[in-house]
């Protein structure tokens, strides 16, 4: 039973699942602040929400600067963002129904 | 530039990483520094380094949101019992931090609580902010604050939309009879125009102010203060309604005011008893509705939504049509206002505010003294920490744990501070005679109290901030060797120690100067001359009552009381005089004037003081007698009027020639009259000890018998003694006449040396202190130093120094610090003098005397402080010292 994610972790994760793997990728895509991003990875790797791991170091001491972290989904990821796009299409539909309703 | 920001970016990074618990850190900066670097070198353009570190300051919510993860409520009790526990096992050492720390929080939370009354609480009045005081200008003279006259303030009122009521006020004294509620009394009262408590906002607590159509007439109402009504009338709440006899007539009560309420800008006891003044009824029918009589007290409310510059432009332009229609009066003269709590208290800014800076400085000595002691100890725990650390205790774990130690020594120290400043508040109050005002305002409440929790939270981190980190630092390998100390942290240590010895002798030193100046100044205002004696002067006020004496009658009156006083036994002379120096409540005015054979001055101009003295005035003050005559008994009206001027008037009037014998015109509003002037008197300085002499002429009082004339008695020995029997001879004279107050010179005077006194005791005290927690700094650090080199000194010993060798090298020490410390001092407070200038008297903020002399001191305390650690240096034994190898 996945509880819901706040905005901030559901972009993240979306932008994740679209293959952004790096951190300041990530801000630049979500446009969200610099002093979130990374509390929202944080907490979606330690719900199992996404993974990580250090890019090859060859490549990096190539480019002499250290390694960079790479996150990417994982399965329960991919559960937990399907279950929100069911979520957001329910809460979609009752909406347009209550704007109807109300005229 | 580009370079710069990424490196500026990467700086924090590192910064922010400092808030990370360590298991995390090293993650955390991994991930930062490698999205960095790529960036950085994937793109050469200034904008994207830009870019970068806007985006590289997310690092530090980051860090905080990990630290907050982090956080173990659990570890903070652990560190804080451990703290307690490391401090109750040295009391002697915690007694001497709490201490140091309790007398730096203590003098700042008393100086606070000063200031805060004087300075910064609101006025007990609604809004506040919207109060101004009025005052009529000169505008040839650069713009002075003159008190309003009746006329002006009838058009101000009148015509001005932004000024929502213009009140003005009178305080005297009125005479209460005695009935069953007291005794005959004399208590000092107001006379208030219909605005006066509309502007002021505040409402009666029983019963009512006076109503517009009430004050019309000036009928016979009155309203009590609170300190009255509960003092005289028991705080009976029939009195309201009731009458209450006041000199020869019936006076209805219609009210009491509540508590706490103060007529502003009173400083000799405050108003006990408002009576309603109607300006157009006392002055509405004299010529040019007296618009040049200025001796109102004059405020204003602003109306809602409008601007202090608003007001001002508004009431410039009604001041310059008003100069305009009658320029007889009015010409050149404006109108200022002047926010209400400025007018009362603005001239003690510059002083309260050089004695706060002063007071921060104490706090930071004994915060140094503090940080000295810690340091101290951290040595003696090298091989905790150690251990510590190699148990795998993080640097911030040691950093915080070393901190909440210094935050619990300066809770303590807040603790008993808030006491001694509890005591010392009470004293400060008692020493600060009138002279500042508000004073009575001061008490220990909340906002002295949070100040005082906030000084202690300042001085934990300060003191606690070098040893935190310093102390933190233990090499495990080094401390846990077997050896003893780590001697190169050790000597860091000392040398920081010395660092801090030294500036602290560089504030003591800065609070020396500024003490010596304030010193300084206070004794050249003591020693200014004054034009008078002022020893064992009485100052006995009366004010007598229109129905009985007037016509006339004053003059026979007082020259009878005046021949009772000086036959008592102990009087030396006796007179009186309107205008007497240092006299605030007294009728002081000033009347245009000009020579016989000019023509009359334009628009008022530059008026002469004008004094009416009995005969035997300046004989009681021992005013000299420079040239013609004072004042003679036969002067009353059925002879010529006849005036004497003073040195000032002479000199500026007639220069170079001698008035006596010339003739002076003076216009009086309603008519002008010509005086023969018959002599020369000294100059007298009138409003207090800095402000010079001006014009003045001293018209006989026989000739112009004021009712209210203040005597000055001169007593052979106390004049306090003689006040029970001038109270019996006035009432002998007449039962219906009592003496209104009696008070010493010295007491009037206290009132406008007041300030100056206030200063330089306090910062005197604070030099004080300064100077103490210096030396005691100074001492640890070179006792600290000798007790180290024991070893050195002991081999020196035996390699053939002397004593007074040994003594040379210790002294030695300590004079290097001092002398860098006294240079440092001596800058600072040259390059602070500027700020000090407003306050001193007399004396220039870079007086050479002061600055020599506050070094040598300080100098001198250095050699005392080295004293015992040079004499136990020189008993070094070195077959003691040299025997652990």
């Amino acid at each position: 039973m996945t509880k819901s994610l706040g905005t901030a972790q559901l972009r993240v994760l979306e932008a994740i699942a679209g293959g952004t793997g790096y951190g300041f990728d990530v801000m630049d895509q979500t446009g969200l602040p610099s002093g979130s991003v990374y509390p929202a990875l944080s907490k979606l790797e330690k719900s199992g929400l996404v993974r990580s791991r250090l890019e090859a170091v060859t490549l990096a001491r190539r480019e002499k600067r250290p390694p960079r972290r790479y996150y990417e989904i994982t399965a329960s990821g991919r559960e937990a963002l399907a279950g929100a796009l069911v979520r957001a299409r329910d809460l979609a539909r009752s909406l347009a129904r209550a704007v109807k309703e109300s005229g | 530039m580009r370079r710069a920001l990424v490196r500026l970016s990467r700086r924090v990074v590192a910064l922010a990483a400092w808030l990370v618990p360590s298991p995390e850190r090293r993650r955390f900066r991994q991930e930062w520094d490698a999205e960095i670097a790529h960036r950085a070198s994937t793109s050469a353009r200034s904008i994207d380094a830009v870019a970068i570190l806007y985006r590289a300051v997310g690092a530090v919510p980051h860090a905080l949101w990990v630290f907050k993860e982090e956080w173990r409520w659990d570890m903070l009790a652990q560190d804080f019992r451990y703290a307690v526990r490391s401090l109750v096992s040295r009391p002697l050492f915690v007694i001497a931090a709490t201490l140091t720390l309790a007398v730096g929080i203590g003098a700042n939370a008393a100086l606070f609580s000063v200031i805060d009354a004087v300075l910064l609480k609101p006025l007990p009045y609604p809004e506040p902010e919207r109060l101004v005081s009025v005052f009529e200008s000169r505008l040839d003279l650069g713009g002075t604050r003159d008190a309003p006259a009746p006329g002006n303030v009838m058009d101000w009122r009148r015509e001005s939309q932004t000024l929502e009521g213009v009140a003005a006020w009178w305080v005297e004294s009125t005479t209460l009879l005695g009935d069953d509620y007291g005794d005959t009394e004399e208590v000092p009262s107001a006379r208030v125009t219909v605005d006066f408590f509309p502007v002021l906002g505040v409402d009666a607590l029983i019963g009512r102010t006076f109503s517009p159509e009430e004050v019309v007439g000036e009928p016979r109402i009155a309203v009590l203060s609170y300190e009255l009504w509960q003092r005289r009338f028991g705080g009976d709440d029939a009195v309201v309604g009731s009458d209450v006899r006041f000199k020869n007539a019936s006076w209805r009560i219609i009210g009491v005011m509540p508590r706490g309420f103060r007529t502003p800008g009173t400083l000799e006891g405050e108003v006990q008893l408002f009576k309603p003044w109607d300006l157009e009824h006392g002055y509405g029918e004299m010529p040019d509705r007296a618009r040049d009589w200025r001796f109102l007290r004059g405020a204003a409310r602003l109306a809602p939504g409008v601007s202090l510059s608003d007001a001002q432009a508004e009431l410039d332009v009604i001041a310059a049509s008003l100069a305009a229609a009658h320029p007889k009066t009015n010409l050149g003269w404006g109108v200022v206002l002047v926010p209400l709590r400025d007018a009362l208290v603005g001239n003690t800014r510059v002083a309260l505010t050089l004695l706060l800076v002063a007071v921060g400085f104490v706090l930071l000595l004994a915060c140094a003294n503090v940080t000295s002691l810690l340091l101290v100890r951290a040595s003696g725990r090298n091989r905790e920490m150690a251990v510590r650390t190699a148990l795998g205790a993080s640097r911030m774990r040691l950093v915080r744990q070393l901190f909440l130690e210094a935050f619990v020594l300066a809770a303590l120290g807040g603790i008993v501070g808030v006491a001694l400043a509890r005591l010392s508040m009470e004293v400060l109050v008692r020493v600060a005679p009138a002279g500042i005002p508000r004073l009575e305002e001061v008490a220990l409440d909340s906002r002295v109290v949070l100040f005082a929790v906030l000084a202690s939270v300042a001085a934990g981190l300060v003191a606690g901030i070098a040893p935190a980190f310093q102390g933190s630092t233990a090499m495990p390998s080094e401390a846990l060797k077997s050896a003893g100390a780590a001697v190169s942290t050790d000597r860091r240590r000392q040398r920081l120690r010395a660092i801090i010895v030294g500036f602290e002798i560089a504030a003591a030193v800065v609070l020396l100067v500024g003490s010596g100046l304030f010193l300084q100044s206070f004794y050249r205002v003591l020693t200014v001359e004054l034009g008078f004696d002022a020893d064992k002067l009485l100052v006995v006020r009366m004010r007598l009552d229109a129905a009985t004496y007037g016509g006339g009658g004053a003059h026979p009156y007082y020259t009878r009381f005046l021949e009772e006083i000086r036959a008592l036994p102990g009087v030396v002379a006796a007179g009186g005089t309107t205008g007497l120096p240092m006299d605030e409540l007294d009728i002081d005015f000033d009347r245009p004037f000009w020579r016989e054979g000019e023509p009359r001055p334009d628009g008022g101009g530059v008026g002469v003081q004008i004094r009416m003295p009995s005969v035997g005035y300046f004989e009681a003050m021992h005013i000299p007698l420079l040239e013609g005559r004072g004042v003679d008994i036969r002067d009353d009206r059925t002879k010529p009027r006849v005036l004497i001027v003073n040195e000032t008037m002479a000199r500026q009037t007639w220069p170079g020639e001698s008035p006596v014998g010339q003739r002076l015109f003076i216009d009086y509003q309603n008519y002008e009259a010509v005086y023969d002037v018959v002599g020369v008197v000294g100059d007298t300085r009138f409003y207090g000890h800095k402000k010079a002499a001006r014009r003045a002429v001293y018209i006989p009082h026989g000739q112009n018998p004021y009712l209210p004339l203040p005597i000055v008695v001169r007593a052979a020995g106390d004049p306090a003694t003689l006040a029970p029997a001038i109270r019996r001879t006035a009432l002998e004279l007449d039962p219906a006449q009592p003496v209104h107050s009696i008070r010493t010179m010295d007491e009037l005077m206290g009132g406008y040396l007041g300030q100056d006194r206030f200063q330089a005791f306090l910062m005197t005290a604070f030099a004080g202190m300064a100077l103490l927690l210096a030396t005691i700094g100074i001492y640890g650090v070179v006792a600290f130093s000798v007790a180290q080199r024991r070893r050195e000194l002991g081999l020196r010993v035996a390699l053939g120094a002397e004593s007074k060798d040994i003594a040379r090298i210790v002294l030695g020490g300590g004079f290097r610090i001092a002398a860098i410390g006294v240079l440092v001092g001596l800058t600072a407070a040259l390059v602070m003098s500027r700020y000090l200038e407003s306050a001193l008297f007399g004396v220039s903020a870079t007086d050479p005397t002061t600055l020599i002399a506050a070094a040598s001191i300080l100098m001198a305390t250095v050699l005392v402080a080295c004293y015992l650690p040079a004499r136990r240096a020189t008993k070094v034994d070195p077959t003691q010292t040299l025997r652990y190898e």
